[in-house]
């Protein structure tokens, strides 16, 4: 067993070669923020304030993260070094399949004539391109899933085949589950749906002549299903209640299913079965012309032929030995459900490639939520790819013990399958592997500079500070804004949201771009007339200046950096402050509007935010432009009261408490600088003890909250973003889940010692 | 080999056939004629496909024979235990 885990353990140094000479994973889909704790705190939240005007958290950020990015925040309270403290969150990442495949395969087959069948299936389940295409953007979800999945087929075999310790076993799939969750992103799930599935139908099937074992079977869905959702209600509760609320209208802002469809022609163009059963058919080896590997193996005969050693060597064993070889009946229930896996992985990794392709199109068309596996090579590869790498490596190994020859031929056979692995993946150690595009990288060197710039942010821009982006994210790569550097940068997440807390604004896809857009047109006319009173009333006190963007031609033919930077610079409403190689902030010089403040001078429009942008420009400063088609309900604010005086406290990010001092009878209005959304709720506390939910609630200034205080001598006011208590009653289940499961362990731990003593 | 079901017979059948067609595929796909390897592809997992369902037959069958048997052994010992009573 040493021996085998000391091979194993051995490939944790290949993501040494990545990180060697000062590289980091960063950019693309990463989505690893260098600020780690903050960015782990913010995750507790339904609310994230420093992105933009403020976001829905709970939708863009599952609660499940919060596990996936616990071992670097754990690790950063220690280690100060993030290049550090992500090589060993990779090399982390990097074994884990491996593991989990082990325990798997010597659980079962525990012999030692089984040792380089566990050797080989654990290092192919590591060494693979299906992993290696998500290497290139460090996708932590797609390996914990990847990795739950041996783990998860055990666990069935123990509580549906060898039907022993079901509760302990059930609890065991639960805390799988509860770690190894996909970050909460349920079509990652579409593989271990499908297993989980097919696994209950193949037993519903065998005990049809043992029905007695139904009831039992049923016992242990329920506890399963107990466990999982028990110890997971803290990210599933908020799910349901976030995706139940947004899910028609992503998919009507997004197109309908009909770009649903064309997407998923796109993914599987190339995942025609002989490509699966090659373990090919990845879309990016096709799609992108400029990819570090992808034409050696399509085109090079040699690897051509290499491909097919796997398939060949299944067929071959199944030839020879079919299942019957196995005299343990439950391994050959096992070997046969692996074998159904792998024919039904086919059908549903291929998606909408033929011959299959109008079925899994029907599907998505028809079946209600069956969108979410759009892409269905992505969803559904490992079905193939887990019983390909199973089965090979059981019938190599059976083939080898029986015509390898002597003992000392046998084990060089042995070694050179092994070693082939490594040799045919040899992409995994190369540094190319992460060079999506000539000028791109997810491994790069980031300069010195972007961090200093990260606590001089910290230290020269308050906690309510926000920070306008300048020049604008670049729209000319691929029609949707990209943050793109000459250092090799590229991802739709903007650099600075990566490095510090602050609030950072952009005209990304969080929006409102409305807004954000005359913000960088002022910036861009050199207009600080205009930059002062956009900036007051949207709360921007600082810009970042940026001049190593990497831009595209189509944003290049308008106007250089360097004019770019020097209207920055001759600007009257600014003045430099930092300045950290390409990167400079600027302070706006002008007081801002504050998160809360009250208004009774009100001006109307029912346009649309897009549209009501431009009437900020000459909004007074002690006005508030409310969206609406029913302008006369207003009519018993007067301008000419003495507002109340308030103070504010921000208790977390969904919660807000002011207290107000001096109210009167008349009506008010509450404005509330976070983006406009529904969620939040004002609670009104009046001085006779009454609470009262203030219920007209309107867009302000063409992105915030605003709402009419009419009732009488209101002297505390709450703000409340409500899907936040979706994730305190998860949380609740969940804790009392773990207590059930401590208790239990607790009981039946006493009543293993007391059986030990009484057989003593 | 030799006290195999016609059913087992079957799979190894379809399995030979599977392991033919997955050559031809490697044989075109080498020589970059991926029309006709891409239909070889296709032929070798229908083989497959019903390789696996005889297999699946088989052990269905196996687990019914068993089924029976047991079923049958715990009538005896039911009887027997009648009649010493």
């Amino acid at each position: 067993m040493i021996f085998e885990l000391v091979i194993i353990l051995s490939t944790i140094f290949i993501p040494l070669i990545w990180f060697f000479g000062g590289y980091q994973l960063f950019g693309h889909d990463i989505g690893y923020h260098l600020n780690v704790i903050s960015h782990e705190i913010s995750l507790l939240f339904s609310w994230n304030s420093h992105i933009n005007f403020g976001v829905d958290w709970g939708i863009q950020a599952p609660k499940s993260m919060l596990l996936m990015t616990f071992p670097e925040s754990f690790l950063s309270i220690f280690i100060q070094n993030q290049q550090i403290v992500q090589l060993l969150v990779t090399c982390f990442w990097f074994i884990l399949p491996a593991i989990t495949m082990w325990i798997f395969i010597r659980e079962i087959f525990y012999e030692d004539k089984y040792r380089f069948f566990r050797i080989y299936t654990s290092l192919f389940s590591i060494f693979n391109f299906f992993l290696l295409q998500g290497w290139q953007i460090f996708e932590k979800t797609k390996f914990s899933v990847y990795a739950a999945f041996p783990l998860m087929i055990l666990l069935l075999y123990r509580l549906f085949i060898q039907r022993k310790q079901i509760v302990r076993n059930s609890i065991l799939m639960g805390l799988l589950f509860f770690y190894l969750n996909g970050g909460g992103l349920l079509p990652l799930f579409g593989g271990i749906f499908i297993a989980f599935g097919t696994f209950i139908l193949f037993i519903i099937i065998f005990d049809f002549y043992a029905k007695e074992n139904y009831g039992k079977s049923i016992l242990v869905l329920f506890l399963v299903g107990l466990f999982v959702f028990g110890l997971n209600a803290y990210s599933i509760i908020p799910t349901i209640g976030e995706f139940l609320n947004t899910f028609s209208n992503i998919v009507t802002n997004i197109g309908g299913n009909q770009t649903f469809l064309e997407w998923e022609h796109d993914i599987s163009k190339n995942a025609s079965i002989l490509n699966l059963l090659r373990l090919e058919g990845i879309p990016d080896w096709y799609s992108n012309p400029s990819h570090p590997y992808a034409n050696q193996f399509i085109f090079k005969r040699s690897l051509v032929m290499m491909s097919f050693l796997p398939i060949l060597f299944i067929i071959i064993g199944a030839f020879v030995f079919g299942i019957k070889h196995e005299a343990m009946k439950s391994r050959r229930r096992l070997l046969l459900y692996i074998w159904i896996l792998f024919i039904i992985g086919v059908i549903f990794a291929g998606g909408s490639h033929p011959p299959f392709g109008n079925l899994y199109e029907f599907a998505l068309l028809h079946i209600p939520g069956f969108v979410i596996f759009r892409s269905s090579f992505y969803k559904f590869a490992q079905l193939v790819w887990f019983p390909v790498i199973f089965l090979s490596g059981y019938y190599l190994s059976l083939l080898i013990e029986k015509y390898g020859g002597r003992k000392i031929l046998k084990k060089m056979f042995a070694f050179f399958c092994i070693i082939g692995i490594g040799l045919y993946h040899y992409p995994f150690f190369s540094k190319t592997l992460f060079d999506f595009r000539s000028e791109f990288s997810t491994r790069l060197q980031i300069p010195q500079y972007v961090m200093k710039m990260a606590d001089k942010m910290k230290t020269n821009v308050t906690s309510d500070g926000r920070i306008l982006l300048y020049p604008p994210l670049d729209i000319g790569y691929i029609g949707t804004p990209l943050d793109t550097s000459t250092w090799g940068y590229y991802s739709l997440d903007a650099v600075p949201r990566m490095i510090t807390n602050r609030t950072i604004i952009a005209n990304d896809l969080y929006g409102p771009l409305n807004l954000v857009d005359v913000l960088q047109q002022s910036l861009h006319d050199g207009n600080s007339a205009s930059l002062l009173s956009y900036a007051s009333i949207s709360g921007i006190t600082h810009v970042l200046w940026r001049g190593d963007v990497k831009r595209s031609e189509a944003m290049d033919r308008d106007i250089s950096l360097i004019d770019m930077e020097n209207r920055l610079s001759t600007m009257s409403a600014l003045s430099k402050e930092v300045v950290e190689g390409p990167w400079s902030l600027y302070k706006i010089n002008a007081s801002v509007r504050p998160m809360i403040y009250l208004a009774n001078k009100v001006e109307y429009t029912n346009k649309s935010a897009s549209q009501s942008a431009y009437i900020l420009k000459n909004l007074q400063n002690d006005t508030v432009l409310l969206k609406t088609d029913n302008q006369h309900m207003f009519f018993e604010i007067q301008d000419t009261q003495t507002l109340p005086e308030l103070v504010f406290k921000e208790k977390n990010p969904t919660k807000y408490s002011i207290e107000i001092a001096n109210a009167s009878d008349k009506p008010f209005i509450l404005v509330f600088n976070q983006k406009f959304d529904l969620g939040w709720r004002a609670t009104a506390h009046q001085s006779n003890s009454d609470t009262v939910i203030l219920q007209k609630h309107y867009e302000a200034n063409s992105y915030a909250n605003a709402w009419i205080v009419d009732q009488a001598s209101v002297t505390k006011i709450e703000l409340e973003y409500m899907p936040q208590r979706y994730f305190y009653y998860g949380l609740a289940v969940t804790g009392i889940t773990i207590i059930g499961i401590v208790i239990y362990m607790l009981k039946t731990r006493k009543r293993i010692i007391i059986k030990m003593r009484k057989q003593k | 080999m030799k006290n195999e079901s016609l059913v087992l017979k079957i799979s190894r059948v379809m399995f030979g056939c599977a392991l033919l067609a997955i050559v031809f595929a490697a044989l075109f796909s080498v020589l970059r004629k991926n029309g006709i390897a891409e239909h070889a592809g296709v032929v070798t997992y229908v083989f497959l496909v019903m390789g696996v369902v005889c297999m699946f037959i088989d052990e269905l069958t196996a687990k019914q024979m068993e089924h029976k048997v047991n079923s049958s052994t715990k009538k005896k010992k039911k009887n027997s235990r009648r009649q010493a009573v």
